[in-house]
């Protein structure tokens, strides 16, 4: 009998249900609704019909869900020992399961040590790696800072005919006119340095401090940890010997007391009180570059309700600014408002704003700027090193997974399912990464600190470079993936296994033919590329630091101490009188050479600039004047700091007062207006008064090792012909023993002068120069240490593969030798098979190298990120090693006994 | 043992029947409340058959004039042995509730 409807084709609505399943019991399941829908009432519309389908696919979707979520959690089980059917399989809860897993995954592992070390080892070193630069890098770049809504905090840069110098301040009386007249800003403060001496307290010292508009915290969005700050009446001239002390100068000098609220401290001799003690943790805004400290203090600049006349001349630009910009206003906006304003002045006051600008920048940005690109390739430098690790692990695990073969299939005859071995190496690779991270992550906090030890100044934020939650997260993270990406692979590759061929005997030999390296060569290709790509990454920066080690700085730097003095007294005459005092007793102390003042030391900080004529030549355009770097020197500090005089004479105690103003000029500056003679005997207008050129000296790097040298000229402090004459100088003194020795002996010249002067920033020009290096030394050591790291790993990974290989290829080696071959072609045929696989690494990464390395350009000094010599000798340098890697194996197979392997 | 495993070997025990048989038996059984679907009663027959509880007897034709064969299970005397207990224990369930004044129909 038959039905009138036909039955539509249903075998597609068994998709969802595992493939036992359906081979199992497909056939009966597609009677049954045959069955089922020829039960319906013949009668039924086509609208039952159609649920009756629906409603059975839906059901057969969800059975199949069920079916293979079932399937899932029964590989969970342990294997049975029998599959006779009255055995009962007992369900078990996960947590037993899992539990039962992690305790065979650990038998297993503890059964290999060796093996688990080189993996443990590996992923320590790859995840530690990793973990110690992320949490720099966190700390600097993505930590938020502790100031209320940073990202409206902006920088306010001063631009020179639309560049900026080194340290881009800016005039007051601008800042003023732009805070009044733009509508960009909710609040805007400047600030500027002041270092007054701190006496009275114990030892006096000298303090780092900012004088700063009221405004200053509101714009940073900070509470005082106690007291209060400014006042706007103690921003008056007069009223405003009040100060806020940093919370870190609150614990240093003062115990943490809050008593000392109200107390009156001396600074620079004057009685000052304290009102209030600045937030914990604070990040200061002005940390700029090397060797500059943050502010300690801050008092109030004192400038309410001053007449513009009495306030700094708009032509003095020593100021720092912030803002904090309003709501809602955009960056460019404020921009191109500040660019209408900075037009306007420059018509309004052309003498002094020609060419003035101003540039905004995102605080934050404006800090680590120049250090972001430098940690993220860094960052990326670790996370190479962790591809390594992971894929020779994952190499590992695969030559594991085939030499246990036949363990495998024995334990598939007695019933594990594929998924079940799949999900034991999965275990083990879980386990095995996890123990890696951990220990990574000791490795990681160890080498942070070192880090950032290493990278001292140069590194902002780095105090706050700890141990975060989300560090940890992050490492986590990595450990997970790393687990996956390695276990998944050989898990995969398990369930591959043929039952059959893999139980009969010898069967984890190889057919005989052509070294197929299949997975795991390519592993070692890439693994080969990625350590080239570190190798010469790292060749390059070292190659930079040595170029940056041996740059003639123009002056000896050994056994040299230096130091700073501020003095306090008013009177010019007693400065320069105390200056000459004690630059004669320093010359009279044992072992001391030569002993000399100047204002600023090389690579100590910023420069004055002047703007220079030479007479006799025709006037430049006002917007082409030339300008030189500025130095006032005492005479006793060319031979201290030991500057080559190529011309004419130093200059000597006889340029005094009265004397006919001389200056001292470099070979850039001579250069420049004198070409083709001696520029001695010709004659500089400096300041509108006119000296005469005694003596030529080599261009001395002042700003940094790595830039040019720009003009510079020396002139005599005595002299006066540069108007700024100031109190604050460094000392150089050269002697002949070790400089370190001499600094109780200085210190106590010094307080015979004056008692209450402090000494600052003792140390020697060497260090000076070295703490000038500390960046381009962290990256050379970084990156050497992870080229090193990679070279060893890949040189692993090239070894196990060899050797695995050379194992499972016992029978074949054996039978070739016992039939004529010699031991020196089969050493030959497998290190010719490691180094086919090397070649092929060293092509890839030549050419990704290549690409990539320009991203270093930035970071590098002196060399191309082209250059040909360091891809030259890192591909032989990888050849070596490979040599060295594939040779263990090779005398392996060469010294192979042919009888013994042939009867295995 | 859930319920619609001990419904599938009550059906069984009265005789040997097929995916469909057992459909309708239950059905009728439980007077329409439970009608199982053919996902799950292939899942729940493969974990009796897993279990030893029941076995594959022949395929066979339904009924005499059908060409059409399906196949058939059958209990096992282990599969009878688990039925019983579970009814006993299911009997002394019912017993505890009447104690309970829960139901009153004669036993």
């Amino acid at each position: 009998m038959h039905r009138p409807s036909p039955i539509p084709s249903t075998r597609w609505l068994l998709w969802a249900f595992p493939r036992r399943f359906r081979e199992r019991y497909g056939q009966e399941i597609l009677e049954l609704y045959r069955d089922l829908y020829l039960g319906l009432d013949p009668r039924s519309s086509f609208a039952v019909r159609l649920q009756f389908w629906l409603r059975l696919s839906s059901e057969a979707l969800l059975s199949g869900i069920a079916a293979r979520w079932g399937e899932f959690t029964e590989s969970w089980k342990a294997p049975s020992f029998s599959r006779l059917p009255n055995t009962r399989r007992t369900h078990r809860r996960p947590l037993d399961m899992f539990l039962q897993d992690l305790r065979f995954a650990s038998r297993s592992l503890a059964k290999r040590p060796g093996y688990s070390t080189l993996i443990l080892t590996t992923l320590a070193l790859g995840i530690g790696a990793t973990t110690a630069v992320y949490s720099v890098a966190h700390a600097v770049l993505l930590q938020p800072l502790p100031w209320d809504e940073p990202q409206r905090i902006v920088h306010l840069l001063g631009l020179e005919h639309g560049e900026m110098d080194d340290r881009p301040t800016i005039a007051y009386l601008d800042f003023d006119d732009w805070r009044r007249e733009s509508a960009s800003f909710e609040v805007a403060a400047a600030f500027d340095e002041w270092a007054p001496n701190l006496t009275g307290e114990g030892e006096p010292e000298r303090l780092e401090a900012a004088q700063v508009n009221i405004e200053f915290f509101d714009v940073l969005g900070v509470k005082p940890s106690y007291g209060r700050f400014f006042l706007p009446e103690e921003d008056i001239d007069g009223r405003d010997r009040v100060v806020v002390l940093t919370h870190g100068l609150f614990q240093r000098r003062f115990a943490a007391d809050p008593k000392v609220l109200g107390r009156s401290i001396r600074l620079n001799g004057t009685p000052h009180t304290v009102v209030g003690v600045g937030p914990k943790n604070f990040v200061d805004p002005l940390l700029a570059g090397v060797g500059d400290d943050p502010p300690q203090l801050w008092r109030p600049l004192g400038y309410g309700g001053v007449e513009e006349e009495r306030l700094p001349n708009r032509g003095s630009t020593s100021f720092t600014a912030i803002a904090r910009l309003r709501a809602g206003i955009t960056l460019s906006q404020a921009q191109a408002e500040l660019d209408l304003l900075a037009a306007d002045l420059e018509l309004e006051y052309p003498a002094t704003n020609e060419g003035r600008g101003v540039h905004l920048v995102n605080l934050r940005e404006s800090l680590v700027g120049n250090v972001r690109s430098s940690l993220w390739i860094l960052l990326g430098a670790a996370l190479l090193v962790l591809a390594i690790a992971c894929s020779n692990v994952a190499s590992l695990m695969l030559g594991r997974t085939a030499e246990r073969r036949r363990e495998t299939a024995l334990r598939q005859a007695i019933g594990a399912s594929g998924l079940q071995i799949a999900r034991l190496l999965l275990m083990e690779s879980f386990l095995l990464a996890t123990l890696g991270g951990a220990l990574g992550i000791g490795l990681g906090y160890f080498t942070r600190d070192i880090l950032v030890a290493v990278s001292g100044n140069s590194l902002p934020f780095a105090q706050q470079v700890g141990l975060d939650l989300r560090i940890a997260g992050f490492a986590c993270l990595i450990t997970l993936a790393t687990g996956l990406v390695c276990g998944i692979v050989p898990a995969l590759k398990s369930r591959q296994s043929n039952l059959e061929t893999s139980l009969r005997i010898g069967s984890y030999d190889s057919p005989p033919g052509r070294f197929r390296p299949g997975l795991r060569g390519l592993l070692i290709i890439s693994e080969v590329a990625l350590s080239l790509l570190l190798l010469s990454g790292a060749g390059l920066m070292l190659e930079s630091l040595s170029n940056l080690l041996r740059v003639d700085a123009g002056v000896s730097s050994d056994h040299v101490l230096t130091f700073g003095l501020a003095p306090t007294d008013r009177e010019p005459e007693k400065v320069t009188a105390f200056y000459h005092s004690l630059l004669e007793r320093l010359e009279g102390l044992p072992g001391v050479v030569a002993a000399g003042a100047i204002d600023i030391l090389p690579l100590s900080g910023s420069f004055n600039g002047n703007s220079v004529l030479a007479e006799g030549q025709p006037l430049p355009l006002p917007s082409q004047e030339y300008s030189a770097e500025t130095r006032v020197v005492t005479p006793g500090y060319f031979a201290a700091s030991g500057m080559t005089l190529l011309e004419g004479r130093p200059l000597t105690p006889r340029d005094r007062p009265g004397s006919p103003p001389v200056v001292v000029v470099n070979q850039t500056l001579a250069r420049h207006f004198w070409p083709s003679k001696s520029p001695v005997g010709e004659r500089l207008q400096i300041n509108h008064i006119s000296c005469e050129v005694i003596g030529q000296v080599a261009d001395v790097k002042h700003l940094s090792l790595s830039g040019a040298s720009p003009a510079q000229i020396y002139l005599a402090r005595d002299q006066g012909v540069y108007s700024w004459l100031g109190r604050r100088m460094s000392i150089a003194v050269r002697t002949s023993t070790d400089p370190i020795e001499l600094i109780p002996l200085v210190r106590r010249e010094v307080r015979a002068l004056d008692e209450n002067l402090p000494l600052f920033q003792v140390r020697t020009l060497d260090e000076i120069f070295s703490n000038s290096l500390a960046q381009p030394r962290l990256h050379g050591w970084l990156m050497g240490s992870f080229a090193g790291l990679a070279l060893i790993l890949a040189a692993l990974g090239l070894y196990a593969v060899l050797a695995y290989s050379v194992v499972q290829r016992r029978r074949e080696i054996a039978i070739r030798m016992a039939i004529g071959a010699g031991r020196n072609k089969v050493l030959a045929e497998v290190v010719g098979q490691g180094l086919t696989l090397v070649a092929a690494g060293i092509a890839v990464g030549l050419v990704a190298a290549l690409g990539t390395n320009r991203l270093l350009q930035s970071l590098l000094f002196g060399v191309s990120a082209t250059d040909l010599s360091t891809y030259l000798w890192v591909p032989l340098l990888l050849l070596v090693v490979a040599l060295a890697a594939c040779y263990l194996p090779a005398r392996r197979a060469a010294a192979t006994n042919p009888l013994d392997s042939l009867k295995a | 043992m859930n319920p619609v495993e001990f419904l599938v070997l009550v059906a069984l025990a009265e005789g040997d029947l097929h995916g469909y048989g057992l459909v309708r038996d239950i059905e009728a059984r439980t007077e329409g409340r439970v009608t199982l679907r053919p996902g799950n009663l292939y899942r729940v027959l493969d974990r009796l058959l897993e279990r030893g509880l029941l076995e594959k007897a022949d395929r066979k034709p339904v009924g005499a004039s059908d060409h059409q064969q399906r196949q058939y299970y059958r209990i096992t005397p282990e599969g009878h042995r688990q039925a019983t207990e579970e009814a006993k224990w299911l009997s002394r369930v019912v017993g505890a509730a009447r104690g309970l004044g829960a139901i009153t129909e004669p036993a």
